[in-house]
């Protein structure tokens, strides 16, 4: 193979798109050719930061709200219940939700700041034993058996991409279903999860604003999932059975159990579930959703579990 | 009665396909609007008539094809609509060709630059090398599905990312530049820790 040739196919190569063969000749070549092999480096490197950017950058990150509005819309427009055509342009225009999207930009640019290392006293960032990046704001050493259980590094992961892929993302291979059909599937708790979260202390005051629920499935994991907005950031309550009975029953203890990517994770859980609040603001902050949404989340579901 | 039921099953599959199909990749179209238009309700505006139009021509999507590809196509002909109707379509111009000749070869440099100065570089360069080049290498088209959603030659659009990548690198280079390279590494070091 020349040089001629591996600049025309070094796309497809990067793309993973060549023959076995073809695959096999650009890689002989590589390994003979310093100039390739820069170049290849250089392809990829570009490549990688690009689509960095794009996936970083939060002006070009899709509102929940929106793509929500625009399903429901192109639901009825497919099953020809609309009355006015106009309707599906309409309603990006109104002004509450150009103001929406105006806090969202906004709070996207303040959470570049926010996403930067943050520090913390020792206490509140005890790390576990369980993964590098799981951790509990209890001294470490103090965990308790269900504190642990919630801080599991799957869990916490499965909990984050959850949050991107559905409430942010809109990215889920499989469609959410409504909750309370899949309370009376899957798991009684789920039944009326959100009114009681609507109606409870958590939401009283007025600053966190229920956006939606469903019930979803990321990883192999179902949850239950209550989409908020406080400050303008997008707050995903999710609650999923446990694979195992906690002996200690309720944790009454919420932690911050995880950060990746921006995200923060608190955690919190019952005799047979786990609750995760994840949301791109502040440790702090996060943790601070957590706790007044505990005790009527808690209440709900140990009521179920009886 | 069996005529409204058979249309109602007809309906409910043809929404099924489009949710399974076509929805999933709103992320992707609402972030290249965003890219191309700047502003967030027009951005929404144009993903929203996209979907509409794809819905009511989704008899013609081919199961098995790049959906994602046809989107764009869809997305990108309602923008050049739009555009021509606001009197705001911009032609390439020779001069844009003669610039990308002359960029000589920039090493890579990527690596140590935040996301902010990497979109700085990229707007740096003409748009027609720009758009072939975040078709391609962002949202992984191939060339021929570009070609479509540019609606130019297969071999346009390799000339395009071939000279919009060296543009892209060149304006990297500046950037790298004027960290420096030790600064640069100092940076990344920095960052990391």
């Amino acid at each position: 193979m020349q040089c001629r040739e591996f600049g025309e196919m070094v796309d497809s190569y990067l793309k993973d798109e060549l023959l076995v063969e073809t695959n096999h000749g650009v890689i002989t070549h590589l390994e003979a050719c310093p100039a390739c092999r820069s170049e290849l480096a250089a392809r990829r490197e570009t490549r990688e930061a690009l689509r960095r950017a794009f996936d970083h950058a939060p002006e070009f990150q899709l509102r929940p709200e929106f793509a929500f509005q625009l399903r429901n819309e192109l639901k009825m427009e497919a099953f020809g219940k609309r009355n006015n055509s106009d309707n599906l342009f309409a309603f990006v225009m109104r002004p509450q939700w150009l103001a929406i999207a105006a806090c969202l930009v906004v709070a996207g640019m303040v959470g570049i700041f926010a996403f930067r290392p943050q520090g913390g006293s020792p206490n509140e960032l005890a790390r576990t034993a369980t993964s590098g990046e799981v951790r509990s704001d209890l001294p470490a050493g103090e965990l308790s058996g269900a504190a642990v259980r919630l801080a599991s590094f799957e869990k916490t992961e499965a909990a984050i991409g959850d949050h991107q892929n559905c409430a942010i993302k809109y990215n889920l291979p499989e469609e959410p279903i409504d909750l309370n059909e899949a309370g009376r599937k899957y798991d009684t708790a789920y039944i009326d999860l959100a009114q009681a979260v609507r109606s409870g202390e958590g939401l009283r005051a007025g600053d966190i604003k229920y956006v939606e629920d469903h019930s979803c499935i990321y990883d192999g994991r179902r949850f239950a999932h209550i989409i908020l907005e406080h400050k303008g950031r997008t707050i995903s309550l999710l609650v999923a059975e446990t694979d195992e009975d906690s002996t200690k029953g309720e944790n009454a203890d919420v932690i911050a159990c995880s950060q990746r990517d921006g995200f923060q994770v608190s955690c919190f859980g019952t005799k047979r579930h786990s609750v995760f609040v994840v949301s791109d603001s502040t440790e702090a902050d996060n943790l601070m959703l957590a706790r007044r949404l505990a005790p009527t989340v808690t209440k709900h579901i140990a009521r179920a579990e009886v | 009665m069996f005529g409204i039921e058979t249309r109602n099953t007809k309906r409910e599959e043809r929404w099924a396909g489009f949710e399974r199909e076509a929805l999933p990749h709103m992320p992707d179209l609402f972030r290249i609007a965003m890219w191309l238009v700047r502003d967030r309700a027009e951005a929404e505006d144009l993903v929203q008539e996209t979907y509409a139009q794809a819905l009511a021509s989704f008899h013609r999507y081919r199961a098995n094809t790049n959906i994602r590809a046809w989107l764009m196509t869809i997305m990108y002909r309602t923008r050049s609509k739009r555009s021509r109707a606001a009197g705001r379509l911009r032609l390439a111009d020779d001069s844009e060709e003669r610039i990308a000749e002359s960029v000589a070869f920039e090493p890579p440099i990527a690596q140590g630059l935040t996301d902010e100065e990497v979109l700085h570089a990229l707007e740096r360069i003409p748009q027609q090398y720009r758009e072939a080049v975040v078709l391609s290498d962002v949202e992984e088209l191939s060339y021929k599905e570009v070609a479509q959603v540019l609606q130019v030659p297969v071999g346009t659009v390799m000339s395009r990312l071939n000279r919009g990548r060296k543009l892209l690198r060149a304006e990297l280079a500046v950037y790298a530049n004027s960290y420096g390279i030790g600064a640069a590494g100092r940076k990344r070091s920095v960052d990391a820790d």
